[in-house]
């Protein structure tokens, strides 16, 4: 049985038996990522398309330090950031009205959301409320990394992950009182 | 089992947590598709990559080379004709005088060329039109004359030639040597016959020989001569005009090397106007490239191949980034009644309402996020050395040096609120402000067109890196980079 590292040299050599395998074996749970950084899924297409094409042409660079799986993530998230800075530069307002008045009384009703669902929520969030929200919340990222990938300061990182919040609990109440 | 989540983000984690989409299938093979084509890419790049430095490493060294071990051949483009001829004049001269010192001093040989004189008149011999002498002559001479000749006529023994050089170089001490005033003198005195190495010879013949003749080379040729008999080979010396013409080219060779060397310690001074556009490169994406432009004037000093140049430019630069503000929205305003008194002063009482304006702003935050863009005027100084070659009408230069530059002004425009009357609780700058002082490193490898004589356009491809990032060192990521950049930097000079 081949090792982890075989399989990369293999795909650092231009295999492309290996290029292939390796596309399929991590392109699903990146593509979920893509989504998730992504307004839609062209966008998340565009973003896993641009992603792999960096990995395969930076393979060579990957030290075998740690997770290959977490390098892959890492490039696709950079990717993604780097996807919507490009997109960044115009004028947005955004409201953000009565959310301070939104609250979750029944935590339980919450598992009945299903992912798609909440993809579709998350979606909704201007782009830089999305990047922050999924960097610290599920990515696990410091406002402090935030701040330094995307240029920002740590604050504007707090608040917009505050405000992201925010949104999503609201837009979370209205989907329980709507749907269920 | 149901869940139960504290909080919305545990909710977006344990949703997310194995969630994973397949991709639409026409992906892996766009991808497929774009890998094979940077591949070949990537290899014709890696192969023009290596012939580019074989064949810049081979012409910095053709290049300096040449400038090391050809520039006198070079600097021989630049020499006047005019000048030669007086030049070449000059030394000849020198070498009349320095025939002539040698007469005045060597009496000996003037008593000779007295008896010289005598013999002919006394034996009244018949005159001689050939330059090449003959034996028969020998018996009009002297008998000193005749010893001499037959010195040089006999030679039935072999003698090594080394004693035959030395025993010529003996000769030639004793032998008379003839200036110009000396042979114009006899040629009018003896109807145009004269004596040369004690034999009569046309003074026609022995005028054009004998003018520009210094007397190293009358010693070479009997030398030559000598070796000559060695072989048998009876001759005397051959003085004709081509070979007059030889030890005159020898003679231009020596000019040429002093008017080269006259020459080439004389610097070309030039002024140039350039115009740089320039893309500067930051190693953290692609979206943070900036272009710039340079006006600037340069001092060139041209010196044997060698140029230094230095100079003053304007350098204008642009940054791009974001404003993020968080505001309360203005809703309006209301008079706020403090308290009321009352005026008593008429027959009726009168209420004085004192109020203050109070402004209402909405208690929900929004957000506004506008573009900036940040100007920046530097003062650049760079000073550069490196290597010109001169052919005919291009001529190629490589140079390279430091560029100190200096923030002069900037423009850092005030934030655009979306309204008027806005109550900002933040703002957010996301963009980068600059130092005031940066230096660079640049090489420019580039080649210049003589439109003139004195008016040439260049163009020069140039590198530049920046020593340490232009920006401050705040929450940003380039203030830790070092960028670097490319552009081309084209130019009118002047050449004095």
């Amino acid at each position: 049985m081949h090792s982890e590292k075989d399989f990369i040299d293999r795909c650092i050599n231009n295999d492309a038996k290996a290029q292939e395998a390796m596309y399929k074996r991590y392109a699903p749970k990146m593509f979920g990522v893509c989504l998730r950084f992504a307004k839609n899924k062209i966008e998340a297409e565009e973003i896993l398309q641009e992603g792999f094409i960096k990995i395969f042409a930076n393979l060579k660079n990957f030290r075998h330090e740690g997770s290959f799986e977490g390098w892959i993530r890492r490039t696709i998230i950079n990717t993604a950031i780097n996807y919507f800075k490009k997109k960044s530069r115009r004028f947005v307002e955004i409201d953000i009205d009565d959310i301070k008045t939104s609250k979750i009384t029944d935590e339980s009703i919450l598992d009945k959301i299903s992912v798609n669902e909440l993809l579709n929520l998350i979606q909704t969030l201007p782009n830089g409320y999305r990047t922050v929200f999924n960097l610290n919340v599920i990515e696990g990222y410091t406002h402090k990394e935030i701040g330094k990938k995307l240029s920002i300061s740590e604050n504007t990182s707090k608040s917009q992950l505050s405000r992201a919040r925010a949104i999503l609990q609201k837009k979370v109440i209205n989907l329980i009182n709507v749907g269920l | 089992m149901k869940k139960t989540y504290k909080n919305i983000d545990e909710l977006f984690i344990d949703k997310f947590r194995d969630f994973e989409v397949d991709p639409p299938e026409i992906l892996w093979d766009n991808i497929k598709q774009n890998i094979s084509e940077s591949n070949s890419i990537s290899s014709n790049f890696n192969g023009n990559r290596i012939i580019s430095v074989i064949i810049t490493i081979i012409s910095v060294a053709l290049i300096t080379s040449f400038f090391i071990f050809d520039g006198e051949k070079n600097n021989s483009v630049a020499i006047d004709p005019v000048n030669i001829i007086s030049e070449n004049s000059i030394q000849d001269k020198e070498n009349i005088e320095q025939i002539s010192i040698k007469n005045i001093e060597n009496t000996e040989t003037k008593e000779v060329l007295n008896k010289n004189q005598k013999v002919e008149k006394e034996t009244q011999a018949n005159t001689i039109t050939d330059i090449e002498p003959k034996i028969e002559k020998s018996e009009i001479e002297t008998k000193t004359e005749k010893e001499l000749v037959e010195t040089k006529v006999k030679y039935p023994e072999p003698e090594k030639e080394e004693k035959l050089v030395a025993k010529a170089i003996n000769e030639i001490k004793e032998e008379p040597v003839y200036s110009k005033s000396e042979e114009i003198q006899f040629a009018s005195s003896d109807n145009n016959n004269i004596i040369y190495n004690n034999e009569v010879v046309t003074s026609d013949s022995f005028k054009t020989a004998i003018v520009s003749q210094p007397i190293i080379s009358i010693e070479e040729e009997l030398v030559q001569n000598i070796i000559d008999k060695s072989d048998n080979n009876i001759e005397k010396p051959n003085l004709n005009i081509l070979e007059v013409k030889n030890t005159d080219n020898q003679q231009q060779d020596v000019i040429d090397e002093n008017i080269i060397s006259r020459n080439r310690i004389k610097p070309q001074i030039s002024l140039g106007a350039y115009f740089t556009p320039e893309v500067i490169f930051y190693p953290v994406g692609n979206d943070v490239n900036k272009n710039a432009y340079t006006f600037g004037l340069g001092l060139n000093l041209n010196y044997n191949g060698f140029v230094i140049e230095s100079g003053l430019g304007f350098n204008f630069s642009e940054d791009k980034g974001d404003y993020i503000i968080d505001y309360e929205e203005y809703l309006g305003s209301y008079e706020d009644l403090l308290n009321i008194t009352f005026d008593t002063s008429g027959q009726t009482v009168e209420p004085i309402f004192h109020t203050t304006t109070v402004e209402v702003y909405d208690s929900l935050n929004k957000v506004s996020i506008s573009a900036a863009k940040n100007s920046y005027t530097y003062l650049q100084i760079p000073l550069f050395v490196g290597f010109v070659k001169n052919n005919r009408r291009i001529s190629y230069t490589l140079k390279g040096g430091p560029i100190m530059s200096f923030m002069i002004n900037k423009n850092i425009p005030d934030v655009v609120l979306p309204e008027d009357k806005i109550k900002i609780i933040k703002i957010d700058r996301n963009i980068p402000t600059r130092i005031n002082t940066n230096w660079q490193f640049a090489i420019n490898v580039g080649f210049a067109y003589k439109l003139s004589n004195h008016l040439n356009i260049s163009i020069e491809p140039t590198f530049r890196y920046y020593l340490r990032s232009v920006y401050n060192n705040d929450n940003s990521i380039i203030s830790t980079k070092h960028p670097y950049s490319l552009g081309v930097r084209t130019g009118l000079i002047y050449k004095f």
